[in-house]
């Protein structure tokens, strides 16, 4: 995942790791192990968890350019193999507003309106 | 371990044999291989998993002894990896019908992992799947590949294989260690268990649309957004100590990645 912060930084995509709710010094270990280079935060009281949702890890969202939700997934996927790439290489490609080609399909699941925004409680431990 | 690693140093929380493990997009079925930091009751585990457009299901995970024996089944939090209450029918069904296809990964690798999942000898050998029917008793691991204390979540099954019993043999690709079958179903049992009182009974969920094998989102097997949503605030501080805002990131496109390191 922060392969991809770093080859596509300058194309205008940034991977933000949000911690959810553990210690300072855990954490910095636990960078310096994944070698993050992107910007990685605290989430100490768990408010952002929350506010999104997150049930699990890793939980990913994708934002557009213009601050709006895109999509989601909850678990591994292939974000550096060639269909993650692809379909981040076309967001980033896409202006605000323009559809992505190739996406307009079905997609293969969907954000539905009622999708819980409400306290969940940050994911623990597995 | 070597075969999962594609024969790659182990490093903690890095997922094998790559960021999407492998995944069978015919059957939704999907393994990775990973570590935890500073974990010392196990070298590295397998998730087993169903994955589906709508929801991702966990089945076992298998925990690997620093010998590269098998020495656990166990399930996973289902609140922390954020998979769905599913009805007991449900996971059975899961778990019966998990494969991965011959092809998708290193053969003896599939061939491990297949029958520890589904409780089925390498081959389907006609035996009658995840009911228990075709469990045998109890063995045991190779010297030293047993649980230790502080380890996973264990079945009943994984701790009687440190009393004793015949030899398990080393799945060297035609093999089937016989404690991993008894442990399959053990798991499974535990884990209808576990799932079937609190079961909210959610449909059964739906197969891949051909139709849209182009698009990039179905894909990537990322959820698209059906309507527009601003991304809600996001304002905390870095391991720096410097705040950072979400809005600072306006214009650009963003991954935001929830983690934990456990």
């Amino acid at each position: 995942m922060d392969g991809l912060h770093q080859a596509l930084v300058r194309e205008g995509l940034s991977v933000i790791f949000v911690n959810l709710g553990e210690s300072r010094p855990t954490v910095a270990r636990a960078t310096a192990a994944h070698r993050f280079t992107a910007p990685v935060l605290l989430d100490t009281t768990g408010r952002a968890a929350r506010a999104y949702g997150v049930t699990g890890t890793p939980s990913v969202f994708i934002i557009g350019r213009d601050g709006t939700i895109l999509g989601s997934a909850v678990g591994p996927r292939p974000w550096t193999e060639a269909s993650g790439r692809a379909l981040l290489e076309a967001l980033v490609r896409a202006r605000p507003g323009e559809p992505v080609r190739g996406a307009g399909a079905a997609p293969a699941g969907t954000l539905t309106p009622d999708m819980p925004l409400t306290p969940t409680g940050p994911a623990r431990s597995h | 371990m070597e075969l999962a690693r594609g024969g790659r140093p182990q490093e903690p929380w890095t997922l094998y044999p790559g960021e999407y493990g492998i995944f069978d997009r015919r059957t939704r079925s999907q393994f990775y291989f990973h570590a935890h930091a500073g974990a010392d009751h196990e070298a590295a585990h397998f998730h087993t998993v169903r994955l589906f457009p709508d929801r991702t299901a966990h089945l076992v995970a298998i925990s690997m002894a620093p010998t590269g024996w098998p020495q656990a089944l166990f399930t996973v939090n289902g609140w922390a990896i954020g998979d769905a209450w599913e009805t007991s029918a449900n996971l059975k069904r899961y778990v019966r019908r998990f494969s991965i296809g011959v092809g998708r990964g290193p053969a003896p690798l599939v061939r491990f992992v297949n029958p520890r999942v589904r409780g089925l000898p390498p081959g389907d050998r006609g035996a009658p799947g995840p009911q228990g029917k075709d469990v045998e008793g109890p063995c045991r691991g190779s010297p030293g590949s047993g649980p230790t204390p502080g380890s996973v979540a264990r079945s009943a099954e994984s701790r009687r294989d440190r009393r004793g019993g015949p030899p398990c043999r080393v799945p060297d690709g035609g093999s089937r260690p016989a404690v991993m079958r008894a442990l399959a179903f053990a798991a499974l049992v535990g884990l209808s268990a576990l799932v079937g009182a609190p079961a909210t009974g959610r449909a059964t969920p739906r197969g891949s649309d051909p139709s849209s094998a182009a698009d990039l989102w179905s894909a990537a097997e990322i959820s698209r957004a059906t309507q527009q949503r601003p991304a809600p605030v996001v304002d905390l501080q870095d391991l720096r100590g410097n705040r950072v805002d979400l809005r600072q990131f306006h214009g650009r496109v963003v991954l935001l990645y929830f983690w934990g390191s456990w």
